[in-house]
């Protein structure tokens, strides 16, 4: 029975061509999306999986209560808390601290310098923390000594080549030595944490016991309960939680003095890759994903493979009266309803597992474009993943019983008595619901065209607004080390020379990146209003070279003195501490300051964070005379080629043991927001999917219902309708549903990302040219798609129809 | 074989009330062959499909080898259809994505019975129909005539006692008509009851008995040959 039902499925697969293109496309693209989300999220959720003792590790941050901030929580905490934790709390078996530190130049013997590509410093224990295995060295005292260094697998290859390495010394650019005391595998692409080398934490105690002036009595910074600077992890003991320990360690942290502004929270280590977009301070953890975005995918994958389930069902009720015989002729031979229900879900899976085995391959060509794009690396490998593997079974068992239920009661109610007789018409009821279902599917995908309108909107609001500074044609060249920082003003002088650059200045830091954070008080407030401001340090030029506008008082001067030393602030500081003269005002740095700093002038707000968050208070400190940390280099319209060959041939002049490293300032700007890039190529995709899907079930109706209508054209045109009268009734009798279809998904678009703007401190207006513009792409779509059919039917010879008939 | 008290059936819309059948009394012996004869719409169909149990009267009796199965539901009617009626109809109604021969034993699939009983009572009864050689073929490939010779190889496939036909030469030319006749007359020789409605008076002449309809009721019945049990 069953090689019977098989057999005629695929009989009526292969023969029904047209119908059956619509159905195993539409549900391969379908499916295809579902696995490839499928994959996403799986990829997401295996973010930390490979360290063994995942449930029980966590990470410290703290919340920033201060006045001035937006009580946020900060990827960092006490340097001093980590070591103090295993000891006050009997729960906790071990701490961790581990510091992003970036690039650093290292050169081995004669060779020439390299670029450590990121650069981390950590405990000791790391390898046993995180669960780490070392190929070459012990992990137990690999980073026990200061100035060892353990390096991953291929910066060894980029360092050393072919030859040993164990043992060997390298010399860093910041005038010290590291011995390497260990080789570890390259660390996967999904963790958070990001490093190609592992300096030892000592050797960071070490440097800070070095810079730390000789008469000070205060702790070193690493030891200190005064400041948030340490990115840190605890693990628990095994059947402990954390329920409780934020209240606790918050506690523990006021008995060590730490002010009221600042409380602890603890991060479960498996929450990190997907909960923390709205940490900050978090610089050293690379590609955050976010469970929102994760949401969303998920919920467009489904609709996509809900619209095209719906074209099955339609066209399966549609083509209804071709099976009707059958079903009668079944009935009539002994078949009970069941076994016919039995059968048309039969046929649902068979196309359902088709459009799978299409799916397949259209997952496998679309995986690489996909990893390259989001920064993945994602994999289909059904032999190693049995959740992928069982995912199938069960999209195949779920979609083909979601699609084939409902023309299968409808199919196998038909009476013998009424379909054998050849006066059987498909029902008023059928019609009505293959409206509803094609007005449904239009909906979506029109809210689908417009939400995709509506991120590209906030996008380009994003690019366009006026940022307080300007980002275009600026390089920022950065001092990686010692050995940098001590030609900084020869680099730029050397810089200056040429007419290509308008500005060459130093900074401490740019907009865009992550500024520091101060605590200060400013005059008139009460003692322990201690306001958390974000700082940075300009020179009068950098301020110039970066655009932006004092719109009270003045800039720095250009030589800074003891006398002169002032701050400028933003506008947002000014109205939030509601100062009215602003130049009058004072800002004291701790009890001890009695003079404090005079505010010099007020710049105009720029976004130095993303536009997810508002504009905090920002207070600028003029960059003194001395090492500093970015040249920032403005060059003149149309001059960028002039200015680059001038960069690389002072750069041999001046550093001529470094690689030639630099970046533009508007390519930092766009990477900041390339996670909404992607997310918006992405949502483009699934609505073109979308709407592609939809078209081609209305396709397969229009060409039905035409068929169906053949008789009322022949007839209309007997009587004297022209073939454009014609082609009117028949795009009318469509497109009043597309029409209907927009009625529904305009609320879809407002409420859905109306929603989603409000991830955006700064966000577009969503006016009625959205709306009218999807609803128009979505009705042009529509048109085109049944015109072909539309003007065949309108031009057909009548006497061929009533001759059929 | 077959009894009907006041059998009556109507068909009722929103608006229009139709009686097809208006207390029909019929009485068909066991091997006996009867032709129903009728202008259209006079209800000769709704009677084979009551008789065939493919409906339920809406009123009446209807005793079908002594078994009162006018109350039938869908299921009951299905199972003593399957193993005792056999239905062949003008429009042939075969099933165009199956091959001649999976289309004659598609009556055998909802019966229990052996795939290697299955093929052997196929093949035999498609030698019986002279279609053998088209066992592969679909039934777009053949003539009219052939496509009811495979029809009639469906009805007879599971041996019922009871072969109904809906105008089977309705669809035929004279040749092929004449041909369907004959197989049916020797499928009654061979103690099938037949129940053909037909409005050719030529092939109604091959049964024992006419039945007339009209509006409804019958009108006359004549006995053309002598019919013996």
């Amino acid at each position: 029975m069953f090689k019977n039902y098989f057999k005629l499925a695929l009989r009526n697969i292969v023969r029904q061509k047209g119908f059956s293109f619509i159905n195993i496309v539409g549900l391969a693209i379908g499916l295809a999306c579902c696995l490839i989300i499928l994959l996403f999220i799986q990829y997401e959720f295996s973010y930390e999986e490979m360290h063994h003792d995942l449930d029980n590790i966590y990470r410290v941050l703290t919340i920033d209560k201060a006045m001035g901030t937006n009580s946020q929580r900060v990827g960092i905490t006490i340097p001093a808390l980590g070591p103090s934790i295993p000891e006050a709390f009997s729960e906790v078996e071990d701490f961790l601290r581990v510091t992003n530190q970036g690039q650093l130049l290292v050169s081995f013997e004669e060779n020439p310098f390299v670029y450590i590509q990121n650069l981390c410093s950590a405990d000791e224990n790391i390898f046993d923390f995180f669960g780490f295995k070392l190929l070459e060295g012990d992990p137990e005292s690999a980073l026990r000594e200061p100035y060892t260094v353990v390096l991953t697998k291929s910066e060894k290859a980029r360092i050393f080549g072919e030859e040993n390495s164990m043992n060997k010394t390298i010399r860093t650019g910041n005038g010290y030595d590291l011995t390497v005391t260990g080789i570890m595998e390259d660390l996967p692409a999904n963790t958070h944490l990001s490093f190609t080398a592992i300096q030892s934490f000592t050797t960071r105690i070490a440097q800070a016991r070095q810079n730390q002036p000789p008469d000070s009595n205060q702790p070193i910074w690493i030891e200190s309960w005064q400041m948030i600077a340490m990115p840190t992890y605890i693990r628990l003991k095994e059947g402990f939680t954390s329920e409780g320990m934020d209240e606790r360690l918050t506690a523990f942290c006021r008995e060590n003095e730490v002010g009221e502004n600042f409380d602890i929270t603890l991060q479960a280590l498996d929450d990190v890759h997907l909960r923390s977009t709205d940490i900050i301070f978090d610089s050293g953890i690379s590609n955050k994903g976010d469970i929102n975005y994760i949401y969303i995918f998920a919920a467009i994958a489904l609709l996509v493979l809900l619209i095209a389930s719906v074209n099955y069902m339609n066209l399966s009720t549609a083509k209804s009266m071709q099976r009707a015989k059958e079903v009668g002729m079944r009935k009539v031979v002994g078949s009970v309803r069941s076994q016919l229900i039995n059968q048309f879900l039969g046929e649902s899976l068979t196309l359902t597992l088709l459009a799978l085995l299409l799916a397949i391959p259209l997952v496998e060509i679309v995986l690489p474009w996909l990893n390259d794009l989001g920064g993945t690396g994602i994999r289909m490998n059904f032999l190693e993943n049995h959740v992928i593997s069982l995912f199938m079974v069960a999209l195949l068992i779920v979609v083909g019983i979601i699609s084939g239920i409902y023309p299968a009661f409808v199919l196998s109610g038909f009476k013998p008595v009424t379909v054998l007789k050849g006066s059987f018409k498909s029902g008023k009821k059928g019609t009505t619901l293959r409206t509803v279902l094609v007005i449904f599917q239009f909906a979506l995908s029109i809210a689908l065209i417009g939400s995709t309108a509506v991120v590209q909107k906030q996008l380009k609001y994003i690019k366009n607004k006026d940022l307080g500074y300007n980002r275009e044609q600026v390089i920022l060249f950065d001092m990686q080390d010692n050995l940098m920082s001590e030609n900084i003003e020869l680099l730029q002088e050397e810089l200056k020379k040429h007419s290509a650059f308008e500005k060459v200045a130093i900074a401490g830091n740019v907009p865009g990146r992550t500024f520091g954070r101060t605590g200060v008080n400013p005059e008139g407030a009460v003692d322990d209003d201690i306001w958390i401001m974000s700082r940075v340090s300009l020179s009068a030029d950098a301020i110039d070279a970066l655009g932006m506008e004092i719109v009270l008082g003045e800039n720095f001067l250009p030589e800074i003195t003891r006398e002169n030393f002032d701050v400028i602030i933003n506008e947002t500081a000014v109205r939030q501490l509601g100062w009215d003269n602003p130049l009058e005002k004072r800002f004291f740095f701790g009890p001890q300051d009695s003079t404090g700093v005079a505010i010099r002038g007020i710049i105009k707000d720029f976004h130095f964070i993303e536009m997810q968050q508002n504009i905090e208070p920002v207070i600028i400190f003029p960059q003194t005379r001395g090492p500093g940390n970015i040249v920032v280099a403005r060059i003149a319209p149309g001059q960028t080629e002039f200015a680059m060959e001038h960069v690389r041939q002072v750069w041999k002049d001046v550093y001529p043991d470094h690689p030639l490293s630099f970046s533009f300032m508007d390519d930092e700007f766009n990477s900041i927001y390339h996670r909404d890039e992607v997310t918006s190529k992405i949502v483009n995709v699934f609505s073109g999917l979308a709407i592609f899907i939809a078209c081609l079930g209305l396709l397969g109706l229009a060409s039905f219902a035409i068929a169906q209508r053949r008789k009322e054209i022949g007839i209309r045109k007997t009587m004297g309708a022209s073939s454009l009268a014609i082609v009117k009734i028949l795009t009318f009798s469509f497109m009043k549903w597309v029409l209907v279809a927009n009625l529904i998904a305009w609320p879809l678009i407002y409420f859905s990302m109306s929603k989603w703007l409000q991830n955006f401190a700064y966000r577009t207006e969503m006016d009625i040219w959205v709306f009218l513009i999807s609803s128009l792409i979505g009705i042009m779509i529509a048109l085109i798609t049944i015109s072909l059919q539309t003007f065949k039917a309108a031009n057909a010879n009548p006497v061929d129809a009533l001759k059929y008939e | 074989m077959i009894k009907t008290n006041n059998l009556t059936k109507i068909y009722r819309t929103d608006e229009v009330e139709t009686v097809a059948l208006n207390n029909v009394n019929v009485e068909v012996a066991k091997g006996e062959f009867v032709a129903v004869m009728g202008p259209s719409g006079c209800g000769k169909s709704t009677l084979l499909n009551v008789i065939g149990l493919l409906d339920n009267p809406t009123s009446g009796e209807y005793y079908f080898n002594t078994q009162e199965v006018s109350k039938y539901t869908e299921r009951m009617r299905t199972n003593m259809r399957k193993s005792n009626i056999g239905f062949i109809f003008q429009s042939f109604n075969l099933i165009d994505e199956l091959t001649v021969y999976e289309n004659v034993e598609l009556p055998l699939l909802y019966i229990k019975m052996s795939s290697a009983e299955r093929k052997k009572r196929v093949n035999e009864v498609l030698d019986r129909m002279k279609i053998a050689h088209r066992a592969k073929h679909f039934p777009q490939q053949l003539s009219g005539g052939q496509q009811q010779r495979v029809a009639v190889a469906r009805a007879v496939i599971t041996k019922p006692k009871l072969m109904l036909a809906d105008e089977p030469t309705g669809n035929l030319d004279s040749a092929n008509g004449e041909e369907v006749m004959d197989l049916l007359t020797q499928l009654n020789e061979e103690g099938t009851t037949i129940i053909m409605v037909t409005h050719s008076p030529s092939h109604a002449e091959y049964a024992h008995r006419t039945i007339q309809l009209f509006d409804g009721h019958i009108v006359t019945e004549n006995i053309k040959k002598e019919f013996h049990l």
